[in-house]
């Protein structure tokens, strides 16, 4: 599993998006469950979701947690689920423990 | 309606309306009137507290930017558009399409209406066995026929 961190307050660019996908794919080029924590973001640009989703079948994923908790992040995090349409699933959590328990679950759906 | 009109209060100006609200709130307002407005390039600034006001203001950011990069998409598109436009109607060859069943001219660029001296209206359904040397007839025939068995 890969655990993401937005720092607290950053607003999030299509430069910053690239750079993170680029060391995604260092640290973890095959399939893996992401979980986003973007509770502190501050914003981010469409642009940033667009460089996100580009590309996405090149980075094989298993799924993508997205933990949210300001209203900020529900926003940002909506956008990306309605107007990004990743092709792996993704969800909203308020806790890393439900998000943890969701890719438990996907990964036992998948076992034979 | 009956008995006198009352007198219509004076005309309230957005920016009046505006002023009454409390400060963050008119930033917001002002910011939709901007975005509705067809102002795509407004954006709003997102306070420290972070909150619902400010989801808001994300929101509306993000709207605008996609309205802006959608019309920008668009224009792009209508320029590549025009541009292949401009390619075949100004095309040195002489381009038409046909009708594979009737032999008859479909569309063609205006290179082919200059060389023929007919208008691009008046070539419309005239057959192409008429705009081409009457020795080639036979073999136009044979290659639409055998295009038409291959599908292309």
């Amino acid at each position: 599993m890969l655990r993401v961190i937005v720092h607290d307050g950053a607003d999030v660019g299509a430069d910053d998006m690239r750079a993170f996908l680029a060391a995604r794919m260092q640290l973890a080029p095959h399939r893996v469950a992401v979980i986003i924590d973007q509770r502190n973001i501050r914003s981010m640009t469409r642009e940033a979701q667009e460089a996100g989703t580009d590309g996405a079948d090149k980075r094989p994923t298993l799924a993508v947690a997205i933990l949210i908790g300001s209203p900020i992040a529900v926003i940002i995090a909506n956008f990306f689920i309605i107007f990004g349409r990743p092709h792996y699933p993704t969800k909203l959590f308020t806790t890393e423990q439900a998000a943890l328990s969701w890719f438990e679950e996907l990964r036992r759906a998948e076992q034979p | 309606m009956s008995g006198r009109d009352s007198p219509l209060p004076a005309p309230v100006t957005p920016e009046m309306h505006l002023e009454l609200l409390e400060p963050r709130v008119a930033e917001v307002m002002r910011l939709i009137l901007r975005i509705a407005g067809g102002d795509f390039t407004a954006r709003g600034d997102v306070s420290s507290r972070r909150d619902e006001l400010d989801a808001i203001v994300v929101g509306l950011n993000m709207l605008a930017e996609s309205f802006e990069r959608e019309r920008l998409a668009r224009d792009r598109a209508e320029a590549l558009l025009a541009d292949a436009i401009d390619s075949y109607e100004n095309a040195p060859g002489l381009f038409c399409s046909v009708d594979a069943a009737s032999l008859t001219v479909v569309k063609c660029n205006q290179t082919l209406a200059d060389a023929v001296g007919l208008s691009k209206l008046a070539l419309h359904g005239c057959s192409i066995l008429d705009l081409c040397e009457p020795s080639s007839r036979d073999e136009l025939r044979a290659r639409v026929a055998r295009a038409r068995r291959r599908g292309w």
